[in-house]
């Protein structure tokens, strides 16, 4: 039997965890595929890494799952994510960094602004977030991009040598890719009677190793080889499966036309492609896209959207994360279908405004976007497809530029000296004081996270080559260089709603209206509080916080955004692009939180600070609609990677068709209002608080962190903890 | 022409057509042993201590111009201030009345204004809002001329004039029934029901727009009996739909907090069954009936 065995099959298809290899296949032993990494010689990085790459891919077991209709598997690739990366390939990444850091005066910067010192902010080279161009990859399959790869060198009338190993290690990498799919048509071959559907994956494999991709099971197989390749053996995070629905709707109608396939099959496909991103259990799950709008303007949901949604609803996935490409032609009708499945408490879903996704790009890059032209990239961020993406090198905590105001630059919790020297407190007459204070403090951290960004910038393409990735880029593969050597570098601000509410509290409390004198409160602050209780509640419990809709708190937030983009935005970055300042918190509220000090909002010492441009956790007490309008101040056309809002309703405001409706009307008004991604639960703290005594009640229980879902029962205490208050404010 | 508030519900999706944002008014003339509002039965303003939500910290009591605020014990004394309230760090004190001018009210509804599209908007609940006639009357023209739609969520016990003056400016009534019967309806809520019954019957035939609500109370009004009863009834006021609204006991908490004995009746096992009896009922008899 070929079909209607997802659930039967599932407990099979999880290669990653349990893996299987066939010794005959090749080497195991991740020590051994380690060891003969680590002699691999080279002109360049590009070189070895390629050559690295292709010892994986060549030598390494394999593995054809005959549960399942794309399961592959290679051993010498990098575990999942989840559970660390410090073998074959990344250990040379690791050397490749070290050999740029060690004994580089940047060193000492390196340290200041990381998160475990004094918790400035985090920072790490991000040459691993993009997105490949999957119409290239689809459209010309392996043997296309090598080809393509050879003319656009032989149109060079010289080569530099750095050129030249560049297109050597893409020559290199394909032909290894190439290889591999050989290897695992064969592998099928031998098991084709192990499972009915084994001749038909032998074939789609035999096709992809000569060619592109002919049908949508081809497509879907090339995709996954892509994107597993490219995460676990090249070491880049491929950040989205592109628009899915787009990409592969043309396969689907010729398939249905034709009568290969059946909408249910097509469906199955899909569970069992789905599930798969499910056991890679990527910690910031795996992105995919879908809807927008068309190259006719219309809308870019289609039947296959549908299916889509209807084989993600029927799996209950957490670890896939659906960017949904929301403008006002998008039907209610799908949005409704969402909508029920965020209701019923799972579904990974982000709604991200495509009208302020093309305002924000056309800013950005200054070239005319049209709508089917965007596309997004890792949690929730716009990007233009086939064009020079961004790479995230650091975050700012902007929290810890408070209490370098109040300690004079000194991180109060670490005792490191990380900021400037600025006035001591005895000395602030007025909240102008103050305010300078905290500006030179901010100005000190972006221009050490800025000199962070320069380091990383210069050293993307030394120290992760990625052939595999740039083969599927125009503009890459005509300069002979990375993709990761072009593209913009994003800065991100983390805290802005609790910071505001910081400068909020001292302007009123301190020099207002004169209830705490400044001194005291530095010293309420250091001592987390203890003995000054009563002051924390009264500046806690103070409703004029950022996030209720008011006009003074908000206007701090908005200042503050408008300030950070004047600082980051448009400067220029070492790879041929600009910096760009961007709002999100990704999980950092709670990891930074933990090493932030208390606040002047009320905060204690490492509790987690506000997320993505949402109001501090419990300071929003006017609602989600109060939320919505305070976000809708700040100008989200200027924040072109991201500025997401999270949402928490509790059950009774989301039930029945009212409910549904609500919610959409929610979505639609905020998009009119400039919002630029939504996303949120829908939850009872006292489910939760069950979930929490028993785990193994509800294991598909999800919860979104950040721009991804968690089962709520794998999360720590701590998160737990958070969301539990946040579904009890909004009872 | 000032009204007395109890509360304020934004993004409610249940009183009315679309998004709202719904006020609730004091003083209600009906007293419903079930009254899961209690808050709203009296006309003045009242304070409530939530103990679970107590820190003791004793800021109220340091407020309280009598010194006694924490357990509330000596209620007699309380002015009702509201020092206590603004004192309470964790909300475990809340303040149930004040006054406000009927821009005021406007001006809440208006704040989500671009949330309502072109259904949602203003509901006036309670409490019963037409026990404050004027200011009611007031907020629900102000909202028209506005341009946003008015509901009223009303247990149907008030004069007919002052109903007849909200026929051009309510868009959709939320209407109670609770009971068929006179003398029972009289027994549960302390009023008989003859006044509310010949209001919705008045408000039917000037052509209003009627949403009933049936608070269902087990083995009190949700017997099949008395759901035909009131099948038969409603099909004469034509309304909309009739949503049925099951059983909690949820207002324990609050009766608590407010010092107030707690008359609610006894719950049951399967309220759910019994909701969805008494409306596929409803619907047997030609009506639109939801829970």
């Amino acid at each position: 039997m070929l079909w209607n065995r997802f659930h039967k099959d599932r407990e099979f298809l999880d290669l990653y965890e349990n893996p299987n290899f066939p010794p005959e296949t090749g080497v195991i032993d991740k020590d051994e595929a380690s060891k003969a990494v680590a002699k691999i010689q080279g002109r360049s990085p590009d070189i070895i890494k390629a050559k690295a790459c292709a010892f994986v891919l060549e030598h390494c077991a394999i593995d054809v799952n005959p549960k399942c209709w794309f399961g592959v598997n290679v051993a010498g690739r990098v575990p999942s994510l989840k559970y660390g990366a410090n073998n074959t390939i990344n250990q040379l990444i690791g050397k490749f960094f070290s050999d740029q850091t060690k004994g580089n005066p940047i060193e000492k910067t390196l340290t200041a602004m990381s998160e475990s010192y004094a918790g400035a902010g985090a920072h790490f080279p991000d040459h691993v977030h993009y997105v490949p161009d999957w119409d290239a990859v689809l459209h010309l399959g392996y043997p296309g991009l090598l080809k393509r790869a050879r003319d656009y060198r032989n149109k060079h009338d010289t080569l530099t040598n750095e050129q030249i190993d560049f297109y050597d290690s893409v020559e290199i990498m394909l032909t290894a890719c190439i290889r591999f799919i050989s290897r695992l048509a064969d592998l099928a071959e031998e098991r084709i009677q192990e499972d009915p559907r084994m001749p038909l994956r032998v074939k789609c494999l035999r096709s992809l190793e000569s060619g592109a991709p002919k049908d949508i099971y081809e497509a879907m197989q090339l995709m996954h080889i892509h994107q597993f390749l490219g995460q676990f053996v090249e070491c880049a995070q491929v950040r989205s499966l592109g628009d899915i629905d787009r990409l592969l709707y043309p396969y689907f109608l010729k398939d249905l036309y034709r009568g290969a396939y059946t909408r249910e099959q097509v469906k199955e496909l899909f569970q069992y492609f789905f599930i798969i991103y499910d056991f890679q259990k990527h910690s910031y799950n795996q992105p995919v896209s879908i809807g927008g709008t068309d190259i006719f303007g219309k809308t870019a949901f289609n039947e296959l959207t549908d299916v889509i949604l209807d084989a993600y609803d029927d799996a209950m996935l957490c670890n896939l994360k659906i960017h949904v490409f929301v403008g006002e032609n998008t039907p209610d009708a799908v949005l409704r279908k969402m909508m029920a499945m965020i209701r019923r408490g799972y579904g990974s879903f982000v709604f991200m405004n495509t009208d302020i996704g093309i305002k924000a790009m056309e800013k950005a890059y200054g070239i005319p976007v049209q709508p089917h032209m965007l596309g997004s990239q890792g949690c929730y961020n716009f990007n233009i497809k086939a064009y020079p993406q961004h790479s995230n090198q650091t975050r700012i905590n902007l929290v810890k530029a408070i209490e370098l105001a109040f300690f004079e630059g000194v991180d109060p919790l670490s005792g490191h000296e990380i900021g400037a020297k600025t006035m001591p407190v005895e000395n602030m007459k007025s909240f102008a004081d103050f305010k300078e204070a905290f500006e030179a403090q901010i100005d000190s951290l972006t221009n050490q996270h800025i000199e962070i960004c320069d380091f990383y910038d210069g050293i993307m393409g030394k120290v992760n080559p990625t052939p595999l990735m740039s083969s599927t880029f125009d503009f890459s593969m005509e300069a002979g260089k990375s993709c990761f050597e072009f593209g913009s570098t994003s800065v991100l601000m983390m805290g802005i709603g609790t910071t505001a509410d910081c400068l909020m509290m001292v302007k009123k409390h301190v020099f207002d209206q004169k209830d705490v004198s400044i001194t005291t409160l530095r010293d309420a602050l250091k001592a987390d509080w203890q003995g000054y209780e009563e002051l924390q509640r009264m500046l806690y419990s103070d409703p004029e916080k950022y996030g209720n809709n008011l006009d003074e708190p908000d206007r701090f937030a908005v200042e503050l955004s408008e300030n950070m983009i004047r600082r980051v935005t448009g400067r220029k970055n070492k790879r041929g692009g600009q910096f760009i300042c961007h709002f999100e918190t990704i999980d950092r509220c709670f990891r930074s939180g933990r090493v932030t000090g208390a606040t002047p909002d009320g905060k204690f010492a490492r509790k987690p600070f506000s997320k993505n441009l949402n109001a501090a956790f419990g300071q929003d007490r006017n609602g989600l609609t109060a939320m919505i309008l305070s976000a809708s101040k700040f100008d989200t056309t200027l924040m072109p990677i991201g500025a997401p809002v999270d949402f928490m309703l509790h059950p009774s405001a989301t039930k029945g068709e009212e409910g549904l409706d609500a919610m959409i009307q929610i979505l639609r008004t905020f998009n009119s209002l400039g919002g630029y991604a939504l996303q949120g639960n829908v939850l009872d703290a006292n489910v939760l608080r069950e979930a929490q005594k028993h785990p193994e009640l509800y294991k598909n229980l999800q919860v979104r962190v950040s721009g991804w879902n968690w089962n709520f029962v794998d999360m720590t205490k701590e998160y737990q903890d958070t969301f539990i208050m946040q579904a009890e404010a909004c009872v | 022409m000032n009204g007395i508030l109890m509360d304020i519900k934004r993004m409610a999706v249940h009183d009315g057509p679309g998004l709202r944002t719904t006020l609730f008014l004091k003083g209600c003339p009906l007293s419903c042993i079930w009254c899961h509002n209690p808050e709203g039965q009296d006309m003045k303003p009242q304070i409530a201590w939530f103990s679970h939500k107590c820190v003791s910290c004793d800021l109220c009591t340091r407020a309280c111009p009598f010194q006694g605020a924490r357990d509330m014990k000596d209620r007699d004394k309380c002015i009702v201030c509201g020092k206590c309230v603004s004192a309470c760090p964790t909300g475990a004190r809340k303040l149930y009345g004040r006054e406000i001018t009927p821009e005021e009210a406007l001006a809440i509804a208006l704040e989500d204004r671009v949330f309502y599209g072109t259904v949602g908007g203003i509901t006036l609940s309670g409490g019963e809002p037409l026990m404050q006639p004027d200011f009611a009357l007031k907020v629900l023209e102000d909202a028209k001329k506005a341009g946003i739609t008015t509901c009223l969520d009303t247990c149907g016990y008030a004069p007919w004039g002052v109903f007849e003056k909200t026929l051009d400016i309510c868009d959709t009534y939320l209407y109670d029934i609770k009971h068929m019967d006179d003398a029972m309806h009289t027994a549960l809520t302390g009023k008989g029901n003859a006044f509310i019954l010949s209001n919705l019957k008045k408000l039917s035939e000037r052509g209003a727009r009627i949403q009933i609500r049936i608070p269902l109370i087990p083995n009190i009004n949700d017997s099949p009996e008395h759901i035909a009863h009131v099948a038969k009834f409603l099909k004469s006021v034509h309304p909309e739909c009739v949503k049925v609204l099951p059983y909690h006991q949820m207002a324990r908490m609050k009766y608590l907090a407010l010092g107030l004995a707690d008359p609610l009746p006894e719950s049951a096992d399967d309220l759910t069954k019994r909701a969805e009896r008494a409306k596929d009922q409803l619907i047997t008899a030609g009506l639109k009936a939801y829970i």
